[in-house]
């Protein structure tokens, strides 16, 4: 049973079906590149798996490199009931491993020899029609049954696949191979995602991004991934700053957003505490994975506040709704924060007071240099964040 | 006339910048206020202090996170002196800059001396 | 041997390889030993004997190197184990993965030079056997695979070893293999013959397997 938005089926990865433009055509083809040591697995699998829990798919995985039962393990350690899709046989495997190892074949189909996956698995599509396809691994198919085959392989499925309406997946581990043959095996698929892995020092993050679609016009973007257990692919926003004047409630609102912050904050001879180190925390929320920092307001901590800028993609601005003569103070501390030239929200805090004043009335009276959102938000009462954090983000990997 | 916290702290103060090889010292809040100080005119006190109260936080809320309880001293060691933190009860930090080469032993001491007499003044009531 | 090459060169890949049973994991042994007297750290990564194997057959020699595991200086892959959701915990520096899945195995191994490389500039890796990665993959993949392997460790600082039994694969599948590597050591049980080595000329030497190890001359 496919679910249709314009006719596009979605893959469930955050990101993906934005670069995709919604989703994937009923019956078309994405080949997952992957660098070695970048997951492609998860992808496939998370596809696989939010279809059949939310979109009602059939699903069948073809393996020759993982046995059923590891792909099952994986399934489990990334939150992901296959178990039940495989009792009701909504899902089954074409095991092409177990057979070179010598252990009993567990699947609906076995392949005894790989040159015989073609046939197995073309004759297999229609038992999934309307769903998805996972082909695990290419880079397997090229080295036993060589490149001609592999390729006829592919069109051949292509071909079964879009006869009944099927997604199919390809995972590929890129070893190295000719470029120029890689070339060609992204030509006769619909769509290629790439992964691969940015090494910057001793950091290491993980990237994917849409290199070609039939459907869809391209954009460079690359997105930062993180892959979760439990979870799978969540996109990764490095650095998220939490700042402004002092007392608009920055602390609050972090931890409003991210449960488990923790403050570098003293009490102080008023009623409440005074952050004068950060707050550093972490959010996971709608596919997103990000890391907060939020800074202090007093003045006197104003050295703070570039290093804490540093390297931030993103940037909450939180005022106090109530005072209008903290605004200045907060234009001050965007330019401190060196984050003038990144995607910003502002927060305009204790929204649930009397005297608060509207995002409108605060645009007038801020008078920025641009435009900026501004989310009306009461930290205390937790009211607005999803608002707050869908807007930055949705800013931050703007399509 | 009695004398006022702040003049016996400034007292506390001058004895401890007797020590010798003590180029500034300062009696600051935990949240960054400056109580009192002598320090050389290059140093901004104000900022100081805040900073201070950062670097005793900050290992505090290290010191919680990695479960080994309270801090009872820190001291960094810079190119051209070490700068030595000391808290002084629990709304008051004591702090020192020793020159390069100096008697660590000694300032250290007298260090702890220092703190614990303006902890008294603090919590006098 | 070290007399006679002044050891492994540094930051290279060797090939040790030769007919079943003529020492080559028992040379793997003492590199780990060596390893360990230098206080280097070391990535090890086994398809025939696990961990406490290997620890059992290092002993037979008299080499211990409890205190130096307990130290996490020994970075394990084991391949060998096998089993599938196995209760013992993945940590950094102990990780499991499955012969049959290449792409798991360099996942793996990258995961753990990420770790190694913010402990230290130098290190060393020992791979024993390819032999057996080669009976489960197809083996021209399997030198790609051991391409990918080699360029990552000697990019992170290590030198390493791989092991190899003769005939195991076809002979242009052995060419390759050793075209991927930078020495290349043979053992036929009575001799050792150094075919490739930076900076030196074939040579060989006759060596014997005693109770301590591979004695040579």
């Amino acid at each position: 049973m496919a679910v249709t938005t314009d006719g596009l089926r979605k893959t469930h990865i955050p990101m993906l079906d934005e670069l995709l433009g919604g989703g994937m055509p009923e019956g078309t083809s994405i080949l997952f590149t992957a660098m070695p040591g970048v997951a492609s697995d998860v992808f496939g699998y998370q596809i696989a798996a939010e279809r059949m829990k939310n979109d009602g798919d059939l699903c069948l995985i073809y393996t020759n490199t993982k046995t059923p039962v590891e792909i099952e393990h994986t399934f489990q350690r990334y939150g992901w009931d296959l178990r039940s899709s495989l009792d009701s046989e909504r899902a089954f495997f074409i095991d092409s491993i177990s057979p070179m190892m010598g252990v009993p074949a567990i699947g609906k189909y076995v392949v005894n020899d790989l040159k015989d996956s073609e046939n197995v698995v073309k004759n297999a599509i229609p038992d999934v029609a309307g769903g998805t396809a996972v082909i695990e691994d290419v880079a397997t198919l090229l080295d036993t049954i060589g490149v001609d085959q592999t390729f006829d392989l592919i069109r051949q499925l292509n071909e079964a696949a879009r006869a009944n309406d099927v997604n199919i997946l390809y995972l590929f581990t890129r070893w190295n191979y000719e470029e120029a043959m890689v070339e060609r095996l992204s030509g006769i698929v619909d769509c290629e995602v790439k992964l691969f892995s940015i090494e910057e020092k001793v950091i290491y993050r993980q990237v994917f991004a849409v290199a070609k679609s039939n459907w869809v016009e391209t954009s460079k973007i690359k997105i930062f991934f993180e892959v979760m257990e439990p979870g799978g692919v969540r996109v990764f926003i490095p650095k998220v700053l939490v700042t402004g004047p002092y007392n608009a409630g920055k602390t609050t609102f972090t931890h409003a957003i991210a449960p488990n912050t923790v403050s570098v904050e003293r009490q102080t001879y008023e009623l409440f505490p005074t952050t004068v180190g950060l707050d550093i925390g972490h959010i996971d929320y709608k596919g997103f994975s990000a890391d907060v920092f939020g800074t202090p307001g007093q003045e006197r901590f104003d050295l703070l506040l570039e290093p804490l800028g540093r390297e931030a993609i993103g940037t909450f601005i939180v005022i106090d709704s109530t005072k209008p003569e903290t605004f200045v103070r907060a234009k001050e501390m965007i330019r401190m924060c060196r984050t003038e030239a990144i995607p910003k929200v502002i927060i305009a805090n204790k929204s649930d007071l009397p005297n608060a004043l509207s995002p409108e009335e605060i645009n007038k009276k801020m008078a920025l240099w641009e435009d900026v959102s501004i989310v009306p938000v009461s930290a205390m009462n937790k009211d607005g964040l999803d608002q707050a954090l869908g807007t930055l983000f949705n800013l931050i990997y703007r399509v | 006339m009695a004398e006022t916290k702040k003049e016996k702290l400034d007292k506390i103060l001058a004895r401890f910048g007797e020590v010798g090889q003590i180029k500034a010292a300062g009696i600051v809040s935990k949240e960054g206020l400056l109580i009192t100080a002598r320090m050389t005119p290059e140093m901004n006190e104000r900022i100081v202090a805040a900073l201070c109260s950062t670097i005793m936080a900050s290992a505090e809320t290290a010191s919680s996170q990695m479960g080994t309880g309270s801090v009872s001293e820190i001291h960094v060691k810079t190119e051209q002196g070490t700068i030595l933190l000391q808290p002084a009860g629990e709304k008051a930090i004591m702090i020192a800059l020793a020159e390069s080469g100096a008697q660590l032993g000694l300032i250290m001491m007298e260090i702890e001396t220092r703190a614990r007499q303006v902890q008294e003044i603090l919590e006098e009531v | 041997m070290d007399e006679l090459t002044g050891g492994l060169p540094d930051n290279t890949m060797t090939l040790v390889y030769g007919p079943p049973k003529t020492g080559k994991s028992i040379f793997c042994y003492q590199f780990l030993r060596q390893s360990v007297a230098e206080d280097d750290l070391c990535m090890y990564l086994m398809t025939d004997y696990n961990l406490s194997q290997l620890e059992a057959q290092m002993m037979a020699f008299d080499w211990f190197i409890a205190e130096y595991i307990a130290k996490k200086k020994l970075y394990v892959i084991d391949t060998a184990s096998g089993s599938v959701g196995a209760t013992q915990k993945e940590m950094k520096n102990m990780m499991i993965s499955f012969p049959q899945n290449p792409t798991d195995i360099v996942s793996k191994v990258i995961q753990e030079l990420q770790s190694i490389y913010q402990e230290a500039q130098r290190f060393r890796s020992v791979l024993d056997s390819s032999t057996t990665l080669f009976a489960f993959n197809s083996p021209i993949l399997m030198i790609r695979v051991l391409k990918s392997y080699t360029m990552r460790i000697k990019m992170a600082g290590g030198t390493g070893v791989i092991t190899y039994t003769e005939g195991a694969a076809e002979p242009q599948i052995e060419t390759m293999l050793k075209a991927t590597v930078d020495n290349i050591i043979h053992l036929d049980g009575e001799e050792m013959t150094i075919e490739a080595m930076a900076g030196l000329k074939h040579t060989g030497v006759g060596y014997q397997i005693t109770d301590a190890g591979i004695a040579v001359g």
